[in-house]
């Protein structure tokens, strides 16, 4: 709308003529200054106004002068025209306007929005505040500035101009001497102030002037109309009776009477208006010579002002302004005021002044100009956040008409949706029925989207959105002729969000994707780009279509730098993004723009969006396995949750029992998914509805409540079949094999496992449900063990930086550092062996073998250092160790691998493979299944001597013979023991590998040479006695042993 | 500081009075049988070889 001269006249100051410098009260102003807020307060025609604005003249001070009048009754509307005031002095950030999501925290908004404002106000620059008399006592306007008051710099002043003295609410402020008054004694004139007025009006003599002056008690008004009446030679009663506003009345109707009829009807039509231009003043009075009356009235100091501006305007003195309206009522008949003031407010409206317009048209009871006024305006006071204005209006038109017109029921609807989203429901209701019996095709897609809307912003029961899906689809078919593209994104945004959240299985779905992006290229403004994007980027989330969504954040994240976008939608964007890198397993970005979701919040008061940003930044850390920082945050939304709040509900069950499922507590961790998915359904989310079943089958099937966890899968699976988030199935394919496992061991599970992960790979699926991620490892080590997908699954265990699960893993596991010792030395990092140049880093290499000769764990420095330094002296050695661990550690790339902790080095097992541990592991496992283990895994891993290259240190050669020996003596075992069981392959297999170990360990001679004999290899049995016969004879100058000979004769005898 | 030799003397066969292996000179890979108890003390009494020059301290990390 229009807006701008109205605007500058009620934030324009009086411009004023010849007025008299009232130096007394300026060096009264001057002294309290020194306080931040001056309250001026007096009876009308006190001057209170003319000293403010003569003193900022005198002073040359700037600042805003703001006139308070009863739409500010609506706190958004005072901001608005406060804003509206600033706009002169540019700063690098916008102010904010008051829309209904800062409401929750009206101190907190009030506080930033002064502390950006007061940085405009110029040094030494005043903020004037007119009129403040015209604010009821329970305004809530008064607790704004009792905050404002508290963000006054130094060297800026508040002034407050009313009639009457400050309110209760501000005791704390006097007391606190930070407000201080000029009040109606300090205002009123003296002698010399009377003296000097009389003397600019034709100055009757000293006495006269003194008299008038007592009789006036020092009012400006009084003395002024009482030197007019004696200038025009006028003799009347004194001033003593009445209230001044009687008195006034009285000598005013006398000079009134002396003005021409052409003047008179001036003055009386033009007091319609709050402020006009000269323009106006004619065009409502038919009167040429209108300015001239009016500048006659402001040269004369009669109660009239111009206000500084574009184009000059006039104004009344409040006094003046009442006497000429009662004289309008009593002059004119009532079809006579009725057709002026309708005049008046099509004039005034032409000039975009739509507050003065409507409540022109009230007064006239003109009633379809009123409404038509709201309807011309509705859409602009809702984005000024102005829904009190629009309600208000709306509900001062005679009722019930006003309810009959759908237009304006929609509008008051839609003043309702983000504040009482209910309350709008049941107007937009009959809206919808009334355009539908109007068959107005737009106006009933607008009420019934904007109803979604209303469910949408409740979040409390989306099932409220059934019975309107068809027939919003019914109605966008039918192709309205939206008044603009924003209305029509609004519509259909609607249609998408309400499948999206109740329908996900719609038809429609794919073809209101393309509609959406098709609009987010053709809508102008930025704010409805942003809307239509995270409505897009909800449905990317819900099908973890992260593809999509890195389209929608390339595009839209830049705009995130305006300062057009509301920071409601910033905050929203961000945390969207936040999810986005949690599906992406991106953790810095995913954190960078939590963050940044964060930070706007807290700078613009958004505080009711921690909860959103707080439950995504735990799955981040619970994913990222950083469980220091994941429960403060479940404790976190556990105090943040509001009991009211179904989705809080939903948060904090999931939270919880995340957190429970950690901690292994299963059976509370069932108890709270169950809530979650109890009160999802409640929230009718279909999404929702489903994936919570996911986490509380997981919990179950950790009980030990496998059929539960079986049933809850299939209902969820339900949930969403035919949707475009089916993906999520898999989810529940994994949690099916799993169960599989538990309940009828590995092998009977491999089938399932094949074909879930021939999907998930066929899908390229990310796996979103991070709380059971053991389960997940787990699965991925068997399917690794079993060959299956094994590139795809070990992308996934990258990705996700999955821990090996608890039983031993073999090196097909995706370790992030690998570390072979046995035969070679080589390390690996992420699957790429290290590769070294010309000079390859020798000591951090020899800390890492002799960390890995120790055993692994818990080192103490002091061993590492006197092996690897043993000349350095102490401080030296120290150094050179810590530098060489700095180093190793940057080798590795994951710095974490290594640890050290109060003197004691470790490697981290979950992170880090070594040959020699899978061995260990090995042996371990051959003594508790007394040899039934599967030899080639020890041929595999025993390539060669542990660090044979490190022929220097002692630490690597004891670590090397016990390993050794330990080998040989499975190395016997199992090869006698496969020998006994007939597989002959094998043992030989085995012995050979022994004898590679040590030529001179007769033992396993011996078994080869049973084992050719038993495959009736005679020759071969004889060669391997030769052999044995040639080593020791060269080696010890020794004879094979009785029993070898024995062996020998039988294989020649055979 | 001249490195001393290190040995791994491995038991082959060992009675009451007898005692049969193999020394072996971790840095050599040289291995001498002993047959007794002397034979084992000679094989461990070699004299540890010279130390070398440093020529280059640089490349002594």
């Amino acid at each position: 709308m229009p807006k701008k001269p109205q605007q500058l006249a009620k934030l324009s100051r009086p411009r004023l003529y010849d007025a008299l410098p009232r130096e007394r009260l300026f060096s009264l102003l001057d002294e309290k200054r020194r306080h931040p807020v001056i309250w001026v307060s007096g009876p009308p025609g006190a001057g209170k106004t003319t000293l403010i604005g003569s003193y900022l003249e005198a002073r040359e001070s700037r600042g805003f002068w703001y006139q308070v009048d009863a739409g500010d009754r609506d706190v958004s509307t005072f901001f608005f025209y406060l804003t509206e005031a600033a706009r002169p002095y540019r700063s690098n950030s916008p102010l904010p306007l008051l829309t209904p999501e800062y409401l929750p925290d009206l101190p907190g908004f009030s506080r930033r929005y002064f502390r950006e404002l007061f940085q405009r106000v110029p040094e030494g620059g005043m903020v004037v505040l007119d009129n403040f008399h015209e604010l009821p006592p329970d305004s809530q306007l008064l607790q704004v500035m009792s905050v404002a008051f508290r963000e006054i710099p130094a060297e800026t002043n508040v002034v407050i101009i009313s009639r009457s003295e400050p309110p209760e609410g501000f005791a704390a402020h006097l007391a606190a001497e930070t407000l201080v008054q000029i009040d109606w004694n300090d205002l009123k004139l003296t002698v010399d102030e009377a003296q000097a007025i009389a003397a600019a009006r034709g100055a009757p003599d000293d006495g006269t002037v003194r008299t008038l002056l007592t009789r006036a008690d020092g009012w400006v008004a009084g003395l002024t109309l009482m030197l007019e009446r004696l200038r025009r030679g006028i003799s009347g009663q004194s001033l003593e009776v009445e209230s001044r506003e009687t008195v006034f009345d009285y000598f005013t109707s006398q000079i009134f009477e002396e003005a021409s009829v052409a003047n008179q009807l001036t003055m009386l039509k033009t007091s319609l208006f709050s402020t006009f231009s000269a323009e106006l003043a004619r065009e409502i009075s038919g009167h040429d010579d209108a300015p001239r009356l009016l500048d006659y009235l402001c040269d004369r100091q009669l109660f009239t002002y111009r206000r500084s501006g574009d184009q000059p305007r006039y104004q009344y003195h409040d006094l003046f302004r009442d006497f000429l309206r009662k004289r309008a009522v009593a002059q004119f008949t009532a079809d006579e005021l009725r057709d002026l003031l309708i005049r008046a407010a099509e004039l005034i409206q032409t000039q975009g002044a739509a507050e003065e317009a409507f409540a022109l048209l009230i007064e006239a009871q003109a009633w379809e100009g009123a409404t038509h006024v709201v309807l011309a305006n509705a859409a602009s006071l809702l984005a000024q956040g102005r829904w009190k204005t629009l309600q208000e209006w709306i509900e001062a038109l005679p009722q019930p008409a006003a309810l009959e017109n759908p237009w304006l029921l929609y509008w008051l609807g839609n003043a309702f949706i983000r504040s009482r989203p209910r309350q709008a429901r049941e107007v937009l209701l009959p809206a919808i029925e009334l355009f539908r019996g109007r068959e107005d095709l737009v106006g009933q897609t607008l009420a019934v989207s904007a109803l979604v809307e209303s469910v949408y912003f409740e979040w409390s029961d989306f099932s409220l959105l059934d019975p309107w899906i068809p027939v919003l689809e019914a109605l966008l078919h039918r192709r309205p002729n939206f008044p603009s593209v924003q209305s029509k994104s609004r519509a259909v945004c609607g249609f998408f969000l309400a499948m999206v959240f109740r329908q996900p299985a719609h038809p429609e779905m794919g073809a209101y994707v393309d509609r959406m992006k098709g609009l987010l290229e053709e809508v102008p403004d930025p704010n409805t780009k942003v809307t239509l994007a995270l409505a897009l980027l909800q449905y990317c989330l819900f099908r973890a279509d992260i593809g999509l969504a890195a389209t929608l954040m390339e595009k839209i994240s830049p705009l995130m730098q305006s300062d057009e976008i509301a920071p409601l939608n910033k905050v929203f964007w961000w945390s969207r993004c936040g999810y986005v890198h949690y599906l992406d397993v991106d953790y810095a970005r995913g954190h960078a723009a939590l963050d940044q979701a964060q930070s706007i919040a807290t700078a613009n008061g958004l505080g009711f969006t921690e909860m959103l940003t707080t439950f995504f930044r735990m799955l981040l850390r619970l994913t990222e396995q950083d469980l220091n920082n994941f429960e403060p945050l479940v404790r976190r939304i556990e105090s943040l949750a509001r009991p009211a709040s179904r989705l809080d509900a939903v948060y904090l069950n999931y939270a919880m029992g995340l957190l429970a499922y950690k901690k292994r507590d299963m059976k509370e961790a069932v108890r709270r998914q169950r809530e979650a998915v109890e009160v999802s359904g409640a929230l009718g989310v279909i999404w929702y509805e489903a994936v919570f079943k996911y986490s509380l089958a997981a919990s179950l099937i950790e009980l030990g409540q496998i059929d539960a966890a079986l049933e809850f899968l299939f209902l969820a699976e339900n949930r969403l079949a035919a949707t475009t988030f089916r993906v999520y199935r898999l989810e529940a394919e994994f949690l099916r094999a799993y169960a599989t496992m538990l309940r009828h061991g590995e092998d009977n599970m491999i089938r399932s496992l094949a074909e879930v992960l021939s999907l998930a790979r066929a899908e390229n699926y990310v796996y979103t449900f991070r709380g059971h991620r053991d389960v997940v490892a787990r699965l991925m080590a068997v399917a690794l063990d079993h060959d299956i997908e094994p590139d795809y699954v070990r992308g996934i265990i990258r990705k996700h930086g999955l821990l090996p699960p608890a039983l031993p893993v073999t090196d097909r596991w995706p370790w992030p550092v690998k570390i072979f010792t046995l035969g070679e030395f080589r390390v690996e990092v992420d699957g790429r062996p290290l590769v070294f140049g010309r000079k390859a880093p020798k000591k951090p290499l020899l800390l890492l073998k002799a960390i890995i000769a120790f055993g692994g764990r818990n080192i103490p420095e002091q061993k590492l250092i006197d092996v690897l330094w043993p000349d350095e002296d102490g401080d030296s050695a120290r150094e050179a160790f810590a530098v060489s661990l700095h180093r190793l550690r940057k080798l590795l790339v994951h710095a974490d691998v290594v640890e050290l902790s109060e003197g004691l080095v470790s490697l981290d097992a979950a992170k880090c493979w070594a040959d020699l541990w899978a061995l260990g592991n090995y042996f371990q496992e051959e003594d508790d299944a007394a040899g039934g283990t599967a030899p080639e895994t020890v041929l595999q891993l025993y390539r060669g001597h542990f660090l044979a290259e490190e022929i220097e240190g002692s630490w690597a050669l004891s670590a090397r013979e016990r390993i050794r020996g330990q080998f040989l003596r499975h190395i016997a075992r199992a090869g006698r023991s496969r020998e006994e069981a007939g597989e002959l392959d094998l043992a030989v297999l085995l012995y050979q590998k022994g004898i590679e170990t040590d030529d001179l360990a007769e033992e396993l001679y011996q078994g080869l040479m049973r084992c050719r004999l038993g495959q009736a290899r005679h020759a071969e049995a004889m060669a391997v006695y030769r052999r044995l016969r040639r080593t020791l004879s060269v080696t010890l100058g020794l004879q094979p042993s009785a029993q070898t000979e024995r062996l020998f004769k039988s294989i020649q005898g055979a | 500081m001249v490195p001393q030799p290190t040995f791994i003397v491995r038991l082959f066969r060992q009675a009451r009075h007898e005692i049969t292996g193999v020394v072996e000179d971790v840095r050599s890979g040289r291995r001498t049988p002993f047959a007794n108890s002397e034979e084992l003390w000679r094989a461990l009494s070699v004299r540890p070889p010279r130390a070398r020059r440093k020529i280059n301290l640089s490349d002594s990390e």
